[in-house]
């Protein structure tokens, strides 16, 4: 078993060593060594000639044996069949020259010549068979014609024989070289097959993870409703949290119902119009169109709707409204994720409820305090005494101070709730500072306070409320002259740029530190130089006013240094001025 | 409509009739201490019920209305009233903000003075002359 194996090992069709190429020539040698000295009918008729032959097969075996235990000399071994020939040409004419029966034993080295790739080799064989046919030496029988016919005849037989065998070879290499070509290339394919298979493999495996988180996740939501759509509002993904906001399952809805079913008809024809009847992808349903058209012009938005479960019930709603895009970044749906806000509508319905109570309970009281003191004070029948009248404007004038403090906490909250209103008109600002100013002189005139006005734009036009913008005007004005110590001033500028009508506040007061700068608006926040000094409020005023500033869409600034004053800037959008 | 006034005395008859609703009774009598001190002749309700009660036996000039009333409202009233008598001037006066008044109606929003009584009788209430 072993050594058959070593033989399929040595004996390699396509690669064989010299060795195995030179054994049958070696063989063939001994075998004819053997039949001479057997053969009573043939005998060595050159001894020297036959033994320098015998010699040169016995080195040339031997270097075949070297160059195939030596892989490197391999190169060399072309040297082996021409050294046969040699010492072929030698044994021949040591065995009767060109009547030795041994003249074919050259067609092995020669096969073996013409076999090696190249068509070089054909002409090595001729030579190689020339030199074979030849009594190279000179050490045979003196040569006739006929030997010299025949050493050139033989080899130009032998060369013809040495091409076809050296195509045969050369063609058969290529066929060898062809076939192993496409074992590899299969080999090849056959590997990239298994590693596609094995890529795609992993890659189901990750989305298929994906897929599994993503799902999750959206079960996991269950406060939240997150319906998916194609582009026709048709629902593809309900969530748990919309089978619980909706009432429907998910195989009752996926694929059956649209989204827009689930919303308030007139909300959306209210919409729609608003948008002016929005194009997209649904001229059918409008209201689709115009559910989705923020998010179909790319940007997500979040509004109020109101949702109409299975059963009917209505649910308030906040949704944002998202795109669902594919690969190629084409619109292939959108997301609807709502949140139930009914709740906090109803907080926020109870706190202005609250508010409206409450400044209904403090004001009723109030009113009475401040309408019998009237009735004192101008009581005519029984006038009061100048210390009582004293007395009695004391208590009228904190009743008020009460009465605006509340009004303020009642307008702050209204700001808060979002729920206060702006009656806009068109308003000439000049005459509204100005009545701003003299409202305000007494309070100054006491305070010893000088107020300017400077007025550079008197047509200055904004469109807005007259009662709201009058009260910011008033604090910010009454603020000014309540910081200013005596003898101080305070500047009341109109002017206006290309956008804005600009009131700008200067006066010569105490000053805000910078660092509380970015505080100065927030609810009850008071200044250090206000505390510090005694300055009585409670630091509602700058908030109410700034409300008012931003509900026109206007801006409120403020620059400071303490010691020197401050200036509020009141920036409002201009509108055209009046036709005259 | 003219309702005939009877056996009242013939200075009265110069005098506007106000009729004053208001369920807080510090503020009914305060109105009705204004309105007097102004020269008017006087009459309050403090629910809208007995307003209605009142103002069919004699009709007035002015109805000064209180909202926020027990029962029927005041924005009720002032619908009824102005159905039943269209003569009959309507001033509102409230604690609440004046845009939640109904439209078309004087205003006298609380706190209420003197000299806004007297104003809102000089700007609605012709027959009114002040003394």
């Amino acid at each position: 078993m072993k050594a058959y194996r070593w033989v399929l090992e040595t004996v390699r069709v396509d690669n064989a060593s010299p060795f195995l190429k030179q054994t049958p020539f070696a063989v063939a040698f001994v075998g004819a060594v053997i039949i001479v000295m057997a053969s009573p009918s043939i005998n060595f008729t050159v001894w020297t000639s036959a033994l320098i032959g015998m010699w040169g097969v016995i080195l040339s075996t031997g270097l075949a044996a070297l160059f195939s235990y030596v892989p490197t000399l391999a190169r060399l071994a072309i040297l082996i069949p021409a050294l046969d020939l040699i010492a072929l040409s030698a044994f021949r004419s040591g065995t009767g020259g060109s009547m030795s029966p041994f003249g074919s034993l050259i067609i092995l080295p020669v096969i073996w010549i013409a076999a090696e790739p190249g068509r070089r080799y054909i002409v090595i064989a001729a030579i190689g068979t020339a030199i074979a046919l030849t009594d190279l030496l000179g050490l045979g029988t003196t040569a006739t014609s006929g030997d010299l016919l025949r050493s050139v005849f033989a080899p130009i037989i032998f060369a013809i024989g040495a091409a076809i065998i050296n195509e045969v070879a050369r063609q058969g290499r290529v066929q060898v070289e062809a076939v192993r070509r496409l074992a590899e290339e299969r080999e090849v394919m056959l590997r990239g097959a298994d590693d596609y298979t094995k890529r795609l493999r992993e890659n189901e495996a990750q989305l298929r993870a994906a897929d599994k988180l993503t799902r999750s996740v959206l079960d996991a939501v269950t406060e939240q409703s997150v319906v998916g759509t194609d582009v026709t509002g048709n629902i593809d993904v309900w969530n748990p949290g919309a089978e619980r906001m909706l009432g429907l399952t998910a195989p009752e809805a996926q694929y059956k119902r649209f989204i827009y079913d689930f919303h308030l008809a007139d909300e959306l024809d209210e919409r729609s119009r608003e948008l002016n009847y929005p194009p997209g992808e649904t001229v059918l349903t409008p209201g689709f169109s115009a559910l989705v058209e923020s998010a179909r012009l790319g940007t997500p938005e979040v509004r109020q709707w109101t949702y109409v479960r299975a059963d009917g019930l209505h649910v308030s709603v906040d949704v944002a409204v998202t795109r669902r895009v594919n690969d190629a970044g084409e619109t292939t749906g959108y997301l609807f994720v709502a949140t139930d806000v009914t709740q906090a509508l109803e907080v926020s319905r109870l706190k202005d409820e609250f508010v409206g109570l409450i400044s209904h309970e403090l004001r009723t009281p109030l009113s009475s305090i401040l309408g019998y003191l009237e009735l004192l004070r101008e009581d005519t029948d029984e006038p009061l005494s100048e210390e009582q009248m004293m007395y009695l404007s004391i208590a009228e004038r904190n009743a008020h101070r009460l009465l605006r403090l509340m009004g303020d906490l009642l307008f702050t909250a209204q700001v808060g709730a979002n729920s206060f209103n702006i009656d806009a008109v068109a308003l000439e600002v000049a005459p509204l500072v100005r009545a701003s100013i003299e409202s305000a002189n007494p309070v100054a005139v006491a305070q010893g306070v000088t107020m300017f006005a400077e007025v550079t734009d008197d047509l200055a036009v904004v469109n807005g409320d007259p009662t709201r913008i009058g009260q910011a005007i008033d604090n910010l004005l009454s603020n000014a002259i309540k910081f200013t110590p005596r003898g101080g001033r305070v500047t009341v500028a109109v002017s206006s740029d290309d956008e804005h009508v600009v009131v700008r506040l200067t006066d010569t007061g105490m000053g805000i530190p910078a660092n509380e700068l970015d505080q100065l608006f927030s609810r009850f926040f008071r200044a250090s130089t206000a505390t510090r000094a005694a300055v009585p409020g409670v630091g509602l005023g700058l908030t109410i006013t700034k409300a008012i500033v931003d509900a026109h869409g206007g801006s409120l600034d403020v620059e400071s240094e303490v010691g020197v004053g401050t200036t509020f800037i009141v920036r409002l959008p201009k509108v055209p001025a009046l036709a005259e | 409509m003219i309702i005939p006034v009877g056996t009242a005395a013939p200075e009265r008859d110069q005098r506007v009739r106000v009729l004053i609703v208001d369920d807080s009774d510090d503020q009914r009598n305060l109105l009705r201490r204004y309105f007097e001190r102004a020269g008017c002749d006087v009459r309050d309700a403090a629910t809208a019920e007995i307003a209605i009660e009142a103002y069919a036996l004699v009709t007035p000039d002015l109805a000064v209305i209180d909202l926020i009333l027990p029962g029927m409202t005041g924005w009720q009233l002032a619908v009824r009233l102005g159905a039943d008598n269209p003569e009959c001037i309507i001033a509102i006066t409230s604690v609440l903000d004046v845009e939640d008044y109904p439209d078309r109606h004087a205003s006298l929003p609380k706190p209420v003075s003197g000299a806004h009584v007297r104003q809102m009788l000089h700007d609605f209430v012709p027959k009114w002359h002040a003394a």
